[in-house]
C-alpha cells in the first residue's frame, strides 16, 4: 500500500471524554497500558505498508508532538514521505480553520505533491488492527470512488451520539448517509475512515472552498451520493471507538479479555509506540496482583486487581486498587483504596486515601493532581 | 574523516565458554540480561552517556546476533553522521588474513579504522561487564594525570585478588607494578579491563606486539607489563560503584539477583544514566487470575498465571496456572505449562517446558545431565530453544543443552 497517502485527523477535542482531553486531544489519550490512542490507527497505515502519513492537528497538540516526533518509532523518519504534522496554518485569508474542509485545503499543496493514487482519510480514535488492508484490496476490487469503512451495531444496545450511520443497496453502494444524528434506522455505523482517489480529493476540496462550503462528510459523502461509485466496506477486525469516557474506560478494561489481546496484540502486527526505555516492573514482597495489564517502569507493594497500570506507577503497601486505571508516574501512597478510578498521569495520592466510583461513573483524576 | 578527541573500541568477541550452552549460538555480549537487557548494554550505553558517540565493537565468535541487535545503534543515540557504532569483525587483506589472536591483536588488526578518525585517545572496554561508568571522568582524569595509559580498577576482597589483574600504585595513582593473576597478589586493586591510550602510545605499541613472537598479544600479560616496564606513565583510576564481570553462570545470576535488592547500587532507573536497550513494542505484561508476582522483575509480553517469586522474567514469557517459579531467570518468549517447578534456575529463550516439568525440586538428582564444570552454586541451566516434555524431572547442576521427551515408564530419554 505505498501508493496510499494516509491523513490522520487528530483534530478532535470532544467534551465527552471529559478532564483527560482538557490539556490533550483525544488521538495523544493513554490508552491500554503504554500507548496513545493514535498509535493504533497510524501502526495499521504503517503495517499496510503505507509510508506517507499526515497528522492534521487543531490545539493543545504538544503532547502529541511530544509523543509522534520524528515518526521514528513508526518507522516514518524517511528521506522520501514519512510522518507529516499540521499544526493550524494561518495566512492572510484565514486565522487558522474550526472545519476539516478548511484542514484539509490546508493541506493542498501537500496533497498535490505527493504521488500516491489514493488517500486514506481517518479518525485518530480507534482501537483498530489488521483492518486497512482489506478495507484497501476491497476498495480496489470494486473500482470505488470512495469507500466507507462502517460497523455494525446493535441500536439497542449503543449509545448513539452525533454518530453517523450509512444506507447501502443489495450491492453494497452506500445510497444514503445521517451525519451527526441520534435517531436512525441504520445499523451501519461509520468509523470513520474513507479511501478516496487522492486526485478526485484534491479536486472536492478545491470545489468546496471555491464555493465557501464547510461540512465534511456532507461533501465527501452527501453530495456525491448518485454521482460517484461510493462503496461501503465492513469491519470484520477488532475494532473499538472512543469518543466518550465510559468508552475509554470500557475499552481499556476490555485488554484484561485474552481474546481482545490476542486480537488486538497480534505478533504479526506490531502496535508501534514511543519507546522510553523504562526499566522492568519491580514486584515488591507485598504485591497481590490479579487479572491486570500493567506497564514496565512500575513498583507495586500493595493489591491490585483488574486494572490497568501503565508506565511507572508506584503503588505503596496496603494500598489496594480495584477496576481502576492508573496512568504513567502515578504514585499512590500507603493503605489507599481506589475502585473505579481513572487516574491521569502523575497523580499523587497521598496516604490512607479511599476513592471509590462506579462502574458506570468512574472516579476521574485530572493530570497532575495531588489528593492530601 | 572527523577528528575525534576520543574513540571507544569494546571487544566482544569472546566466546564465553564458562556461560556453557547459553553462548553456544551468540557471542556473551549479546547473553540477555536484567529482564530486558543485554550485557553490551552496560558498555554501549555508558559511552553515549560519557559522550562518546564513535565506536567500534570487536565481534569473532558467533557475531550473527550481536550484529543484528547493534544494528545502526540507534537504541543508544549512536544513530549519529559524524561517528556512529561498527560492527569490526575479523577480515581478510590483500596478503593476509586472520582470526583476533588475543585482546591487543584485536586492536591491532583495526588501526586502519582508528586511524581514520585520528583521535587523541582510545578507550578499550570489555562488552561483557555489568556496570555504570562515566568514562569522560577517567578521561578528564588521564588528560590530567597527563599518563600515557590509564587503567580502571575496583576494589576486590583480598582472597579473590588472584584471580584479577592487580596494580600496585602510589599515592599519585602512578602504577607501580602490574600482575595478571598473581599468586601472592601485592593489593587489591584489580583491573576492570578498561584502558585509555593515548593514540600515539597504543599504536607505537601494537606494532611492538605484533612483531614480538613470544607475545600471546594480550593486554593485560603483554601489552600494559611491557609499557610499563619502559617506565611511561600508567595511570590507576579507581572506579567505585557496581561492577560485575558475569563469566560465570554461578555470577549471572547473581548480578541478576541483585537487581532484586533495593540496595544495590545497580540502580537501573537512575534518569541520568539510564541503561538503554534495543526493545520491540511490545503490549504491557498480564496477570492472571491465578496469577501472582512478588520480590519480580517482570517486563512486556508476559502472561502470567502462575506463582513466582525472586525470579526475573525477560519479555514475551508466558506461564501457566499452578506453576510456581523461585529464585529463578526466565529469558525471552520462553512457554512454561501448567503446574510446573522451577527452582534456581536459568532457562535460556525460546523453551517449551510442558506441563508437571520439575527443575531443581529438592531431593531430585539427575547425573546425566550435571554439569559441575559450568554449573555451581546448586544452578541449573536449560539451553535456549529446548523443549522439556510433560512430567520431565531434571535435577540440581543440571546443564540441558537437547529436548527431552518424556518416557513413558517414567524415566527419560535424550
Amino acid at each position: 500500500m505505498k501508493d496510499v497517502l494516509g491523513i490522520v485527523f487528530a483534530d478532535e477535542h470532544t467534551t465527552k471524554i471529559g478532564e483527560l482531553t482538557a490539556r490533550r486531544p483525544l488521538a495523544a489519550i493513554p490508552v491500554a497500558g503504554r500507548y496513545r490512542l493514535i498509535d493504533f490507527i497510524l501502526s495499521d497505515m504503517v503495517n499496510s505498508g503505507m509510508i506517507n502519513i499526515a497528522v492534521v492537528t487543531q490545539n493543545n497538540y504538544h503532547s502529541l508532538m511530544d509523543h509522534l516526533g520524528s515518526g521514528k518509532a513508526w518507522n516514518l523518519s524517511r528521506k522520501k514521505y514519512g510522518l507529516y504534522l499540521f499544526p493550524p496554518y494561518a495566512s492572510a485569508e484565514s486565522i487558522g480553520h474550526d472545519n476539516r474542509i478548511d484542514s484539509l485545503y490546508s493541506l493542498l499543496s501537500y496533497l498535490k505533491h505527493s504521488t500516491q493514487s489514493y488517500v486514506i482519510l481517518s479518525e485518530s480514535n480507534l482501537l483498530v488492527n489488521a483492518t486497512l488492508q482489506n478495507a484497501f484490496k476491497h476498495h480496489v476490487k470494486t473500482g470505488a470512488d470512495i469507500t466507507v469503512l462502517y460497523e455494525t451495531v446493535d441500536k439497542n444496545e449503543i449509545e448513539t451520539d452525533r454518530d453517523s450511520f450509512i444506507y447501502t443497496n443489495e450491492k453494497d453502494e452506500v445510497i444514503d448517509i445521517e451525519i451527526n444524528t441520534n435517531y436512525n434506522e441504520s445499523c451501519k455505523r461509520c468509523i470513520g475512515v474513507y479511501i478516496i482517489d487522492r486526485n478526485l480529493l484534491i479536486h472536492i476540496i478545491e470545489n468546496c472552498h471555491a464555493r465557501g462550503k464547510k461540512g465534511y462528510l456532507m461533501n465527501l459523502i452527501s453530495r456525491n451520493i448518485g454521482r460517484l461509485n461510493i462503496q461501503s466496506y465492513q469491519i470484520h477486525a477488532y475494532l473499538k471507538r472512543i469518543a466518550t469516557i465510559q468508552e475509554f474506560y470500557n475499552v481499556n478494561m476490555e485488554v484484561l479479555d485474552k481474546k481482545v489481546r490476542e486480537r488486538l496484540f497480534n505478533n504479526e502486527y506490531t502496535i508501534y509506540t514511543k519507546i522510553k526505555d523504562t526499566i522492568p516492573t519491580t514486584y515488591l514482597e507485598n504485591a497481590k496482583v490479579k487479572n491486570s495489564f500493567i506497564a514496565d517502569g512500575c513498583e507495586i507493594d500493595g493489591t491490585v486487581e483488574n486494572s490497568i497500570i501503565f508506565r511507572g506507577v508506584k503503588i505503596k503497601k496496603g494500598t489496594v486498587i480495584r477496576n481502576s486505571i492508573i496512568m504513567q508516574q502515578t504514585e499512590i501512597e500507603q493503605n489507599c483504596t481506589l475502585e473505579n478510578v481513572i487516574a491521569d498521569k502523575l497523580v499523587f495520592i497521598h496516604e490512607g486515601k479511599t476513592l471509590i466510583g462506579t462502574k458506570d461513573f468512574p472516579v476521574v483524576i485530572p493530570k497532575e493532581k495531588v489528593i492530601l | 574523516m572527523y577528528k575525534k578527541e576520543c574513540i571507544a573500541m569494546i571487544l566482544a568477541g569472546g566466546q564465553g565458554s564458562r556461560l556453557g550452552s547459553l553462548t553456544k549460538k551468540i557471542a556473551k555480549p549479546a547473553v540477555p540480561f536484567g529482564a530486558k537487557y543485554r550485557i553490551i548494554d552496560f558498555a554501549l550505553s555508558n559511552c553515549s552517556h560519557s559522550g562518546i558517540n564513535t565506536v567500534g565493537v570487536l565481534t569473532q565468535y558467533q557475531p550473527l546476533e550481536l550484529n543484528t541487535y547493534i544494528g545502526n545503534g540507534r537504541p543508544w543515540d549512536l544513530d549519529v553522521s559524524n561517528g556512529g557504532v561498527f560492527v569490526l569483525p575479523p577480515y581478510m587483506g590483500a596478503e593476509k588474513g586472520e582470526w583476533y589472536k588475543g585482546t591487543a591483536n584485536a586492536i591491532y588488526q583495526n588501526i586502519d579504522f582508528i586511524a581514520d578518525f585520528d583521535p587523541k585517545y582510545v578507550l578499550i572496554l570489555s562488552g561483557d561487564h555489568i556496570y555504570k561508568m562515566d568514562y569522560s571522568k577517567m578521561l578528564k582524569y588521564h588528560i590530567e594525570k597527563n599518563a600515557d595509559v590509564t587503567i580502571s580498577t575496583i576494589t576486590v576482597p583480598m582472597e579473590e585478588a588472584s584471580r584479577f589483574g592487580i596494580l600496585t600504585y602510589d599515592k599519585t595513582g602512578k602504577v607501580l607494578q602490574f600482575d595478571e593473576k598473581p599468586e601472592k597478589p601485592l593489593s587489591d586493586q584489580a583491573s576492570m579491563g578498561i584502558y585509555v591510550f593515548n593514540w600515539d602510545v597504543l599504536k607505537e605499541e601494537l606494532l611492538l606486539d605484533e612483531n614480538n613472537p613470544n607475545s600471546s598479544h594480550d593486554f593485560g600479560k603483554d601489552v600494559i607489563p611491557n609499557i610499563l616496564k619502559k617506565g611511561m606513565r600508567i595511570y590507576g583510576y579507581p572506579f567505585k560503584g557496581y561492577w560485575k564481570d558475569v563469566g560465570t553462570i554461578s555470577s549471572l545470576w547473581e548480578a541478576n539477583m541483585d537487581l532484586l535488592e533495593k540496595d544495590t547500587d545497580i540502580d537501573l532507573d537512575d534518569p541520568n544514566w539510564p541503561i538503554m536497550a534495543r526493545s520491540s513494542a511490545l503490549p504491557p505484561h498480564y496477570i492472571g487470575k491465578h496469577g501472582e508476582v512478588n520480590k519480580s522483575l517482570v517486563t512486556e509480553g508476559c502472561e502470567i498465571d502462575g506463582l513466582v517469586s525472586h525470579s526475573i522474567l525477560f519479555s514475551g514469557v508466558k506461564i501457566g496456572k499452578g506453576s510456581k517459579i523461585v529464585d529463578s531467570i526466565i529469558m525471552n518468549n520462553t512457554v512454561i505449562g501448567e503446574n510446573v517447578y522451577i527452582n534456581k534456575a536459568i532457562i535460556g529463550n525460546d523453551c517449551v517446558i510442558k506441563n508437571n516439568v520439575s527443575i531443581n525440586e529438592e531431593g531430585v538428582q539427575t547425573p546425566e545431565y550435571e554439569s559441575k564444570k559450568i554449573c555451581s552454586n546448586g544452578i541449573s541451566l536449560i539451553a535456549p530453544n529446548v523443549v522439556l516434555d510433560k512430567n520431565v524431572k531434571i535435577g540440581k547442576l543440571s546443564m540441558v543443552t537437547t529436548s527431552i521427551k518424556e518416557n513413558k515408564k517414567g524415566e527419560q530419554l535424550s
